[in-house]
C-alpha cells in the first residue's frame, strides 16, 4: 500500500537576524490512510514548519513530498491545499464574522460547490461532528471552544480529503472537549479511513495515536 | 398698442410709411434725462429692422438735417460666438471704419456670465479636489480595512482560496461600497445642487458687483480730475462711447441657474467614483500579493 504523503529528505530552513535555523533537516516519513499520527518534539523543534510544508503552505528547499505519489512542488499548491488536504489549527481560524454553517461552506464553494449544495453538505457535516442545527446558525464567536474546534473540523472535512493534518488541535481546549475532538479525529482515521496527522507537545494525546514520530534535530524520528 | 398699424411720416421730405408696432418695451431704469439731445434720451429710442431704418435713412439722405440720419443700429446676439460672423458681414456690406463705427460689445455679456465663469471655475477646482483627495482617503480606507482584514485573508489562502479570487473579492466589495456611495451622493446632490448652485452663484454675484461698484467709484474719482472722460469719442456716433450704450449700462449678472446633472454628467460621475474605487483596490490587490498564509497565521496566532 503507498502511502498517502511521502515525505523524503525534506529541508527547510530560515533565517531570524544574522542566525539561520533549520527547522527540518533531511526529514523522512510515511503517512498511510486509516491511521492516526502523532508528531511531538519541544517547543521550536520544527513540528509546526512540518506540517505547514505537508500542507503546502511554504515550499521545502530540499528533498520532496509526494502526495499520492506526486510531487506537491509540481502542482498548484493552491488546489493541493482546497481539495486534497483538511487543516485544522490550534486557534481554529474561523471567519468571526460568519455563522458555523457559512464557515464551512466556505471550503465547500472555494471547491466549485454551488451555494445549495454546499449548504446541504455543510448540514451534514456540522451533525457529524456533535453540532445542532440550532447552533450551527450562531456566528462562531457565540459558541464555546470545543464547539469552535469541531466547526474547524467540519470544515477541514468539506472537500472530502484522505489528509487531515491537525496543528494542536486540542491546544485550546478544557479535557473535556479536547478528549471528544480527539475521539473525532480517531473516527475521522479508524472509521472513515482517512490519514490523520495531529501535531502535539501533549504525551497523553500523542498515545491516543497509532503511531508517534518526534521531531528532533530537524529530523523525524 | 402692439398689434397696430400706424403712420409715421418723414417730416422733411413729407413721405409716408407705414409700420407695425409688434411690441413695447419696458425700461425700468431711470430715464438719462440730462442727455444733451434728444435722441440720446432712451425714451425715445424705437428699434426697428434695419431695412425699415435704411429707408428712412434714404429718404432723408438729401435732407440737410445731421440729426435725421440713422446715428447707430445696435444687433442684440443670443451666443458671442456670433460677433465675428456679424463683424465679416458688416465689412461685406461696407460699413468700414470711414462711415461708420463698429463698437462690439462683448463686455455686457461677458458682465452678465462673469459669476457663472466664476462659479464654474470654483466648481471645476472642486470636482478636481474632491477626486484626489477623495481617492486619496478611499485608498487609505481600503488599504487600512485590507490590512485588518489580514487574518481573512491568511484563513482563506489556507483553505485553498487564489490571491486572484481574494482580490476579486476585495475589489467586488469596493465597487459594492462605491455603488452606494454613488447613488446616495446623487439622489442628495440632486436633491441640493439647484439650491447649493445658486447660493455660490448669489455669492459671486455679490463679490462681482463689489467689484464693478469699485472700479466705478474709481473712475468717477478719475473724471473729477479730468472731465473728458465722460462722453469721450461720442461724437455724433451714439455708439461711439461706451457710456452712451443703454444695453451696457443696464447689466443684471446671470444669478440664478437650473443646476440639473444630464446624462453625461451623470456617466462622468459614475466614471470618476469608479475609477477612484479601481485606484483604491489597487491598495488590497497590493497586500494580497504579498500576503503568505503561513506568516499571516503564525503572526495571529
Amino acid at each position: 500500500m503507498d502511502p498517502i504523503i511521502k515525505l523524503t529528505n525534506v529541508s527547510y530552513k530560515y533565517s531570524t537576524g544574522s542566525a539561520t535555523v533549520h527547522a527540518v533537516k533531511d526529514a523522512n516519513g510515511d503517512f498511510y490512510e486509516g491511521k492516526m499520527y502523532a508528531i511531538t518534539g519541544r517547543s521550536g523543534s520544527g513540528k509546526t514548519t512540518i506540517m505547514s510544508l505537508m500542507a503546502g503552505l511554504d515550499l521545502p528547499q530540499g528533498g520532496d513530498i509526494l502526495y499520492m505519489g506526486k510531487s506537491i512542488l509540481k502542482e498548484n499548491r493552491d488546489k493541493y491545499r482546497k481539495e486534497k488536504i483538511g487543516m485544522i489549527f490550534q486557534s481554529f481560524n474561523l471567519l468571526p464574522q460568519l455563522t458555523a454553517l457559512e464557515n464551512v461552506m466556505i471550503s465547500l464553494e472555494l471547491c466549485g460547490y454551488k451555494v445549495s449544495q454546499a449548504k446541504t453538505i455543510a448540514m451534514g457535516l456540522l451533525l457529524k461532528v456533535g453540532l445542532t442545527e440550532e447552533n450551527s446558525k450562531k456566528r462562531v464567536l457565540k459558541l464555546s471552544g470545543g464547539e469552535q474546534q469541531r466547526v474547524a473540523i467540519a470544515r477541514a472535512l468539506g472537500p472530502n480529503p484522505p489528509l487531515i493534518l491537525a496543528d494542536e488541535p486540542t491546544g485550546n481546549l478544557d479535557s473535556e472537549n479536547g478528549q471528544n475532538i480527539l475521539e473525532i479525529l480517531s473516527n475521522l482515521a479508524h472509521v472513515d479511513n482517512r490519514c490523520v496527522v495531529i501535531i502535539t507537545h501533549t504525551k497523553e494525546i500523542a498515545n491516543e495515536c497509532d503511531e508517534i514520530l518526534e521531531m528532533k534535530d530537524g529530523k523525524l524520528v | 398698442m402692439p398689434g397696430e398699424t400706424t403712420e409715421t411720416t418723414d417730416t422733411v421730405t413729407t413721405t409716408t410709411k407705414t409700420v407695425s408696432v409688434i411690441g413695447i418695451y419696458s425700461d425700468s431704469t431711470a430715464p438719462n434725462l440730462d442727455a444733451s439731445a434728444n435722441m440720446m434720451v432712451r425714451n425715445n429710442t424705437f428699434y426697428t429692422p434695419v431695412k425699415t431704418a435704411l429707408d428712412f435713412s434714404s429718404l432723408s439722405r438729401a435732407s440737410t438735417t445731421a440729426n435725421s440720419n440713422i446715428q447707430a443700429a445696435t444687433y442684440l446676439l443670443n451666443d458671442p460666438s456670433d460677433i465675428t460672423a456679424l463683424r465679416a458681414e458688416a465689412v461685406n456690406l461696407g460699413l468700414t471704419a470711414d462711415t461708420y463705427t463698429l463698437d462690439f460689445n462683448e463686455t455686457t455679456f461677458a458682465r452678465m456670465v462673469a459669476p457663472l465663469n466664476s462659479l464654474a471655475s470654483f466648481a471645476l477646482i472642486m470636482v478636481v479636489a474632491v477626486i484626489i483627495i477623495g481617492g486619496l482617503i478611499t485608498f487609505l480606507l481600503v488599504l487600512m480595512s485590507t490590512r485588518e482584514r489580514k487574518g481573512e485573508i491568511g484563513i482563506l489562502r489556507a483553505l485553498g482560496a487564489s490571491k486572484g479570487k481574494i482580490a476579486s473579492q476585495f475589489i467586488v466589495e469596493t465597487l459594492a461600497i462605491g455603488i452606494i456611495a454613488l447613488m446616495l451622493g446623487g439622489v442628495i446632490g440632486g436633491l441640493s445642487s439647484k439650491s447649493v448652485a445658486n447660493t455660490l452663484l448669489q455669492q459671486q454675484v455679490t463679490a462681482s458687483e463689489t467689484t464693478t461698484t469699485t472700479e466705478t467709484d474709481t473712475k468717477i474719482q478719475s473724471a473729477k480730475g479730468n472731465p473728458q472722460f465722460i462722453g469721450g469719442g461720442g461724437g455724433g456716433r451714439a455708439q461711439g462711447g461706451g457710456s452712451f450704450n443703454p444695453i451696457a449700462q443696464n447689466i443684471t449678472p446671470i444669478s440664478s441657474i437650473e443646476a440639473t446633472a444630464g446624462m453625461i454628467q451623470l456617466v462622468e460621475m459614475i466614471s470618476a467614483g469608479l475609477l477612484i474605487c479601481m485606484i483604491a483596490s489597487l491598495s488590497s490587490i497590493y497586500w494580497i500579493s504579498k500576503a503568505e498564509p503561513m506568516t499571516i497565521l503564525s503572526n495571529r496566532n
